[in-house]
C-alpha cells in the first residue's frame, strides 16, 4: 500500500537504526518525548524503541486525548446520558473511560441511550433522524479531531437542528508542552511533534520550544521509518548544535498547517480560562468551549450537568506516567489490577494510552540488549 | 485485540453507526482510537456533491471535504473523523 510498505522496510529501518547509533555521544543520555499517542502505540507496535540504543530513552507524553480526560468530565456525561430524552453520542474509545462510578459503557448497560460514532457528522445525522430527542455529542480530542467538530455545529446552525448539541472537551497540545517544559520532574533533549496535529496547526505554535526552552522538535509521521528518521532528525540536531522545528512528515504536513480548519475552529470555538487534564491538574487556556455564536449549541448550558471534581483513584499513576516521569510498567497496579479488559487508569483504555500499548506489544520483551 | 469490547468487524467501519456493535474505525488492518492522529486514513474520492461539500470515498464513506476544496474525482485525502485534513499525493 502507498505510503505504508516502504515506510515499514526493514532494511531501511536498521540502516537508519545504524546511522542513529553512529550519531550519539557515548556516554550521553538522551531523552526525547513523542507527544502523540499515535506515535506511542507505533513505536510499541513496531518495537521501534528496540532499535534504538540504550542512552536513547523514549518518554510518553500527554498526547492522548482519552488518557487526560478527568474523571469528573466523564461523570458528567454519564449524567447526561441519564437524562430523559437524550440520545447521548461519543466515539468509541471513550465509552470504557472510567469515572467515579462506572462507564458510559456501563450506563449504557444500565438503560440509557448511548449510541458510538464515527464522526460528529454520525451524531448530527441521529438528530435529524430524531427530532423529538435531544442528541448531545459529547466531543473530545486535539486539534485533529476538532474541526470535524467545528464543521458539523457549522451544519447544525445552517440546517437549524435545535434538537443537537455538544459537551466541548476538546484540548490543544501547545499548553500541556509548556507546563511540561516547567516541570522540575523531567528533563527533555527533545520532542518528536504530533504529526496530523500539525496538519492542522503547521509548525509555528511548536517554534517557541526551541526558541524558548532551547529544545529540538521534530514533526514525524506514524510508520516506524518515521519515528526512526525523526529520532535521527532530533539527534542530529543535538549533535550539530542546532535547535529548530523541522518537519520530517513533508508528505502531509504543510509548514503553516490547514488556515480554513483553523479559520473554523476560530469561529466555533473560544479558549477556556482553564481546564483539567488527568494527572496534570488545570492547565491555563488548554481546551476550548464553544464561543458566544454557538452558544445555543452547548450542552453545558442546555442541561445541567455535576461538574463536579473527582479525585484520580490513589492506586492509578497515569499522571506520572502522562508525564513521562514513570514507564508504564512501574505503576503499581500495571498488568494486574489495571488491564485493557478491566482499566483503572485511562492510559489503559485507548490503543494510544502508553498502558495499553506497552500491555499490548512491548510486556514481553522489556530487556533489551545494552549497547 | 478488540479494544472496545465490541465486535471490530472486518473493515474500517463495519457495523451500522449509533448501533451497539459500530466501530471506532480504524486502518485497514486494525481497530483504533479515532481521537488522535493514528488513524487519519488516507482515502480516495470517488465521487463529490459540491453543493452540500460531502464526498464519498473508498468504501462509500461519506467525507466532509470542505477543508481542503478545491477536490476532484480521484484526489487522495486524509480523513479523520469523517473530515478530509488535507490532500496527499
Amino acid at each position: 500500500m502507498k505510503f505504508v510498505d516502504e515506510f515499514r522496510d526493514g532494511e531501511l529501518g536498521q540502516a537508519v537504526a545504524g546511522e542513529i547509533l553512529g550519531i550519539v555521544e557515548p556516554g550521553r543520555h538522551y531523552k526525547v518525548m513523542e507527544v502523540c499517542g499515535g506515535h506511542t502505540h507505533s513505536i510499541y507496535k513496531y518495537g521501534v524503541d528496540d532499535l534504538l540504543p540504550a542512552n536513547v530513552e523514549l518518554v510518553h507524553g500527554p498526547g492522548c486525548p482519552v488518557c487526560v480526560i478527568p474523571m469528573g468530565r466523564v461523570d458528567d456525561g454519564i449524567a447526561l446520558a441519564h437524562e430523559p430524552g437524550v440520545i447521548f453520542t461519543c466515539f468509541g474509545d471513550m465509552l470504557r473511560v472510567p469515572g467515579s462510578n462506572g462507564t458510559l459503557l456501563e450506563a449504557k448497560a444500565a438503560g440509557a441511550d448511548i449510541r458510538m460514532v464515527y464522526s460528529p457528522l454520525d451524531a448530527l445525522r441521529i438528530a435529524r433522524e430524531h427530532p423529538d430527542r435531544q442528541v448531545v455529542f459529547f466531543a473530545i480530542g486535539f486539534e485533529t479531531t476538532a474541526p470535524s467538530t467545528a464543521l458539523t455545529l457549522k451544519r447544525a446552525k445552517q440546517e437549524g437542528i435545535e434538537n443537537f448539541s455538544c459537551v466541548c472537551n476538546h484540548v490543544t497540545i501547545v499548553p500541556p508542552l509548556r507546563a511540561l517544559l516547567e516541570s522540575p520532574d523531567l528533563r527533555l533533549d527533545g520532542f518528536i511533534g504530533p504529526g496530523h496535529v500539525a496538519t492542522v496547526v503547521g509548525a509555528r505554535p511548536f517554534e517557541f520550544i526551541p526558541a524558548q526552552y532551547g529544545r529540538p522538535v521534530v514533526i514525524a509521521g506514524f510508520e516506524p521509518l518515521d519515528l526512526l528518521q525523526a529520532i535521527h532528525m532530533i539527534l542530529r540536531q543535538l549533535r550539530e548544535g542546532r535547535c529548530e522545528v523541522e518537519n520530517q512528515y513533508t508528505r502531509v504536513v504543510p509548514r503553516e498547517g490547514n488556515l480554513r480548519a483553523l479559520e473554523v475552529m476560530a469561529e466555533v470555538f473560544a479558549l477556556r480560562p482553564h481546564f483539567e487534564w488527568r494527572g496534570l491538574g488545570f492547565i491555563s487556556q488548554s481546551a476550548l468551549r464553544l464561543s458566544d455564536d454557538y452558544a445555543d449549541f452547548d450542552a453545558e448550558l442546555r442541561f445541567s450537568m455535576p461538574g463536579v471534581r473527582v479525585a484520580d483513584p490513589k492506586a492509578c499513576q497515569c499522571g506520572e506516567v502522562l508525564k513521562g516521569v514513570i514507564k508504564p510498567w512501574e505503576c503499581k497496579v500495571f498488568g494486574t489490577a489495571c488491564t485493557p479488559e478491566h482499566a483503572i487508569g485511562t492510559c489503559m483504555v485507548s490503543p494510544e494510552g502508553a498502558c495499553a500499548a506497552y500491555y499490548s506489544y512491548g510486556r514481553f520483551a522489556r530487556q533489551r540488549e545494552v549497547v | 485485540m478488540n479494544w472496545c469490547g465490541l465486535d471490530p468487524g472486518t473493515g474500517p467501519r463495519s457495523g451500522q453507526v449509533g448501533s451497539p456493535l459500530a466501530v471506532t474505525g480504524g486502518r485497514n488492518d486494525e481497530v483504533g482510537c479515532i481521537t488522535c492522529g493514528d488513524v487519519a486514513e488516507r482515502m480516495l474520492v470517488r465521487t463529490i456533491d459540491h453543493a452540500t461539500g460531502l464526498a464519498r470515498c473508498d468504501g462509500g464513506e461519506e467525507v466532509d471535504v470542505a477543508l481542503v476544496e478545491p477536490v476532484e474525482e480521484g484526489d487522495a485525502v486524509l480523513v479523520h473523523a469523517g473530515v478530509a485534513l488535507v490532500r496527499v499525493a
